[in-house]
């Protein structure tokens, strides 16, 4: 892309390098092709799951707490459920929540970060008092009060995480604009005339994108841990709803008489956490080299 | 060539390849160089020429992935296949660097006087000596590069200017007494003054400790001053080398004359600077035979054919041409024609209107005690379709004026205004007014690498600034085409971004950015510095054209006084924020003010006189 393309000028050797170069391109790591394939089994299980597996909630009490077989892949729980059904079914709530809680941090985020970090003066006063007020208040104790006193519920939950989480986006995206923001392209557009949204959300916000979509799957893995941590506590999804943090919880009781209640959904955060940091890395690696620096 | 004996290094074939993408790319092709005890060599080069990265592989230092093959002697060590436990006893022992920042060079933590005892410390006689002597030693040390105030090695870097910086820098690399230094880029971060002193000290020492030094520079000025032989480089090859007055008064290969051509002469204004057509190649075009062809008047195809290499020509001169023989005397005559090129006089029409009038302007920075004044009491005045130069070096306040002509920066004090527009309201302003200023004056960035967004592409950029245009509209706004055939560039460069574009290519389209408004100004921050010299003329060239065009105005501010020479109808000299001589052009020829002579002396100069007066004045 940045060689010189006259017609016939093209050399064998200039072909081949070209073509390694975008071999190389296509090629991500085994790692983030694992994780983009867990991911993707999230999503389609998210979106279709009570499609896929429609027998899931179905009890049977004399199949309880069987271990693995081919019929029951991670066993049966205490009411005779398959519990590999259960964590398919539960990828709903693991996909939804976080990702509408990295979502509005993100843009929560990207328009008071930009704000506080460019406009600056009162405005950017207010918004980081507010942002140190809520890096001062213990996170998840804040949620548990607030959901008892909202009264509970999965979409409750998300809401608050969703604006406990906002603070680490906005302080991210106001670090960013501040160290941009005194580079020439910024103040050329300043001098052209454009307008403060304009240089905000025109120039600024492309630059600062790489930086702010990777913090957005880091809270995407945050609030997934979050929110299975407050079902995990019954703050969450309602008891008994196929919620991977619901389902540890309840696996408690029997937990001895099958290991697997409590493996299955574990096993199934632990993967979705970890595929997005990976994910959330290789992302803000292609964003920041494609292109996008000056030199 | 006849003493081998007296030989120190001898480097031939050296070639440098880096591994990417499963590919090999050569960076250094074939390089031979020799250098004698006591002798200085230049090693002069645009960027990418290979200039740095050769030098570096004779210690061993270049950045992992890269791999240097050919033979280098150094005192009779193969420097380029010894062990590491060999190059050890070899850096520092046998050959230092100095490098461009010594900031970089030097750890923020440590004292002045540290550093020099973390080297001294490798000799045993050092290590011998008590405490009250070594800090004799440490002193001694500091003494021999001018530095004669006891109090600086307790000093921290960051409390040094940049002078007594690279000065810092350069004991503590003589500190090991090395037989050969190596100086890359040794001047190019200071102001000219400085440069002068730091190359005159580092030539004394040189000569005193008959010490070998190769230097590494990309102004052939600096290079013919200071060393008694120059190598010329280009994208990766040698072109020509020999010694300084001749390469200086007869070069013998294409580039080293274009080189030589490029550069603005300081005692004359030339209608148009000579300048080397095209720009520098892509290193992922590795082409055969001479890498300068496709640049060259002269190339026929017999010079793509085959590889070449430096070959004698005579008088202890090398030169890499193939028709060298052939051209020699065209090459004089052209050389000839440079020198007595048709000048042009300095017109400036004094009726014309006031499109800026300062009156007494001051600019502070921070309050109380603690307040840093930029500017002060500074009066200046543009006319229409003038050209103004604003002189300083670094610290001066050249850049905050312009800053504060185009509201990046307010005004503290005093009266400003700017099309009838008095800019000391500055956020108090009607939004009308601001419009009007925004669209008649416009800036023209330093660095072309960040002053364009790396997220938009060259079209995007100028599509904007067209739209900015057409908001304020009484003029009709130019297209993106129209906007890159003004500033030189074919259409295509509208689909590319930033990353793609070389550093002339980026300035030229910052200048058709702010010519996009159609602005009666143009200020113009060091818009040549961060360029090579063959693209600097072009840029020159650019901006010279698009005044005689459109008749706009340009507030050129720069530290380079030829620069001056070739644009400036008007100069303003400012030190330390304070207006120290103003007058038209001719102020270069017959300057009032101390410091002006003094910048004019600064200027680097061929002949050697210009660092050999000034050290013979500081013996004195």
């Amino acid at each position: 892309m940045s060689i010189e393309t006259t017609a016939g000028a093209e050399t064998p050797a200039l072909r081949t390098f070209r073509a390694a170069r975008r071999r190389r391109r296509r090629l991500p790591s085994v790692a983030v092709l694992l994780s983009i394939a867990y991911l993707a089994c999230i999503v389609v299980a998210g979106v279709f799951g009570p499609l896929l597996v429609p027998h899931a909630n179905v009890q049977s009490l004399t199949d309880s707490l069987q271990g693995m077989s081919s019929q029951h892949w991670l066993g049966t729980d205490d009411l005779g459920r398959d519990i590999f059904e259960r964590v398919v079914l539960g990828a709903r709530t693991a996909l939804y929540g976080p990702l509408l809680i990295a979502l509005g941090a993100f843009v929560i985020g990207c328009v008071l970060g930009l704000t506080a970090g460019y406009i600056g003066g009162i405005p950017g006063g207010i918004i980081m008092r507010w942002v140190d007020l809520m890096y001062a208040l213990p996170g998840v104790l804040v949620a548990i009060v607030a959901i008892g006193v909202l009264g509970g519920g999965y979409w409750v939950a998300v809401a608050v995480i969703m604006i406990l989480s906002a603070p680490y986006d906005t302080r991210l995206v106001r670090a960013v604009t501040i160290e941009q923001k005194g580079r020439p392209y910024v103040e050329a557009a300043r001098t052209l005339g454009l307008s403060r949204s304009r240089v905000m959300f025109r120039h600024l916000l492309p630059n600062v994108l790489p930086l702010a979509v990777s913090q957005a799957f880091l809270s995407f893995a945050f609030a997934l841990i979050n929110l299975s941590a407050l079902s995990f506590l019954g703050l969450g999804s309602t008891p008994g709803s196929p919620d991977w943090g619901t389902m540890l919880a309840e696996s408690q009781a029997s937990l001895l008489d099958n290991p697997l209640l409590a493996i299955g959904p574990a096993l199934a955060i632990i993967f979705a956490a970890v595929s997005v940091n990976i994910l959330g890395d290789y992302v803000f690696d292609r964003l920041s080299t494609k292109e996008g620096r000056n030199d | 060539m006849t003493e081998h004996a007296s030989r120190l290094l001898d480097v031939a074939g050296l070639t440098i390849g880096v591994r990417t993408g499963g590919e090999q790319r050569i960076l250094v092709d074939g390089v031979d160089l020799h250098l004698d005890l006591g002798e200085t060599i230049g090693i002069v080069g645009e960027s990418g020429s290979g200039k740095s990265l050769s030098v570096r592989s004779l210690l061993q230092l270049l950045p992992a992935g890269f791999t240097a093959t050919g033979a280098a002697q150094l005192s009779g060590v193969n420097v380029l296949t010894a062990s590491e436990r060999d190059m050890r006893r070899v850096r520092g022992r046998q050959a230092s660097m100095i490098l461009q920042d010594p900031f970089t060079m030097l750890n923020p933590l440590m004292r002045v006087g540290r550093h020099l005892e973390e080297v001294l410390r490798e000799k045993p006689e050092y290590r011998a000596m008590s405490k009250p002597e070594r800090r004799a030693e440490v002193q001694r040390r500091l003494e021999e590069v001018g530095i004669t105030d006891p109090g600086v090695a307790r000093r921290y870097p960051f409390q040094l200017s940049g002078g007594m910086r690279q000065r810092v820098g350069i004991a503590a690399t003589l500190a090991t007494d090395p037989a050969l230094i190596i100086a890359d880029e040794p001047t190019t971060a200071l102001d000219a003054v400085t440069q002068q002193e730091i190359l005159e000290l580092l030539i004394s020492i040189q000569r005193q400790r008959r010490m070998s030094m190769i230097m590494i520079t990309h102004d052939l000025r600096v290079a013919f001053a200071a060393c008694d032989r120059v190598y010329v480089m280009y994208a990766g090859a040698m072109m020509e080398a020999g010694p300084s007055d001749e390469l200086s008064r007869s070069p013998r290969h294409p580039y080293t004359l274009g080189l030589l051509a490029s550069e603005p002469p300081l005692d004359r204004r030339l209608a148009r600077l000579p300048v080397i057509q095209g720009e520098l190649p892509s290193v992922r075009d590795q082409q055969v035979g001479c890498r300068f062809a496709e640049r060259c008047e002269w190339a026929t195809p017999d010079c793509t054919q085959e590889r070449v290499r430096l070959a004698p020509i005579g008088d202890d001169r090398s030169s890499a041409c193939l028709r060298v023989d052939e051209i020699g005397r065209e090459l004089a005559a052209r050389f000839e024609t440079v020198e007595h090129g048709a000048v042009e006089a300095a017109h400036q029409d004094l009726s014309a209107p006031v499109i800026v009038a300062l009156e007494g302007v001051s600019k502070t920075y921070g309050h109380g005690n603690g307040a840093v004044a930029a500017l002060e009491d500074v009066s200046l005045t543009i006319r229409q379709g003038q050209a103004v130069a604003l002189v300083g070096e670094s610290g001066s306040g050249k850049t905050t004026l312009g800053r504060c002509l185009v509201g990046l920066e307010s005004v503290s004090r005093g009266t400003a205004e700017v099309f009838g527009i008095d800019i000391t309201r500055g956020a108090k302003l009607p939004r009308s007014d601001v419009r009007t200023w925004r669209s008649k004056v416009q800036y023209v960035f330093q660095d072309p690498y960040s002053s364009l967004n790396p997220r938009m592409t060259i079209g995007q950029t100028l599509a904007e600034a067209g739209r900015q245009a057409a908001l304020v509209g009484d003029a009709p706004v130019l297209s993106v085409e129209e906007v890159l055939e003004r500033v030189g560039l074919r259409a295509q460069y509208a689909a590319r971004r930033p990353s793609a574009l070389s550093g002339g290519e980026r300035q030229r389209v910052a200048i058709g950015r702010a010519l996009a408004l159609n602005p009666e100004l143009l200020i113009c921050d060091e818009p040549v510095s961060a360029l090579d010299v063959s693209v600097q003329a072009q840029v020159l060239n650019l901006l010279n054209d698009i005044r005689r065009e459109t008749g706009i105005a340009l507030l050129f501010i720069t530290h380079d006084l030829a620069v001056v020479r070739q644009v400036a109808d008007t100069v303003y000299v400012l030190e330390k924020g304070r207006v120290v001589e103003t007058g038209s052009a001719q102020v270069l020829d017959s300057p009032s003010s101390g410091y002006t002579k003094q910048l004019l002396e600064a200027v680097p100069r061929t002949s050697s006189d210009w660092l050999g007066k000034r050290s013979q004045m500081g013996k004195a």
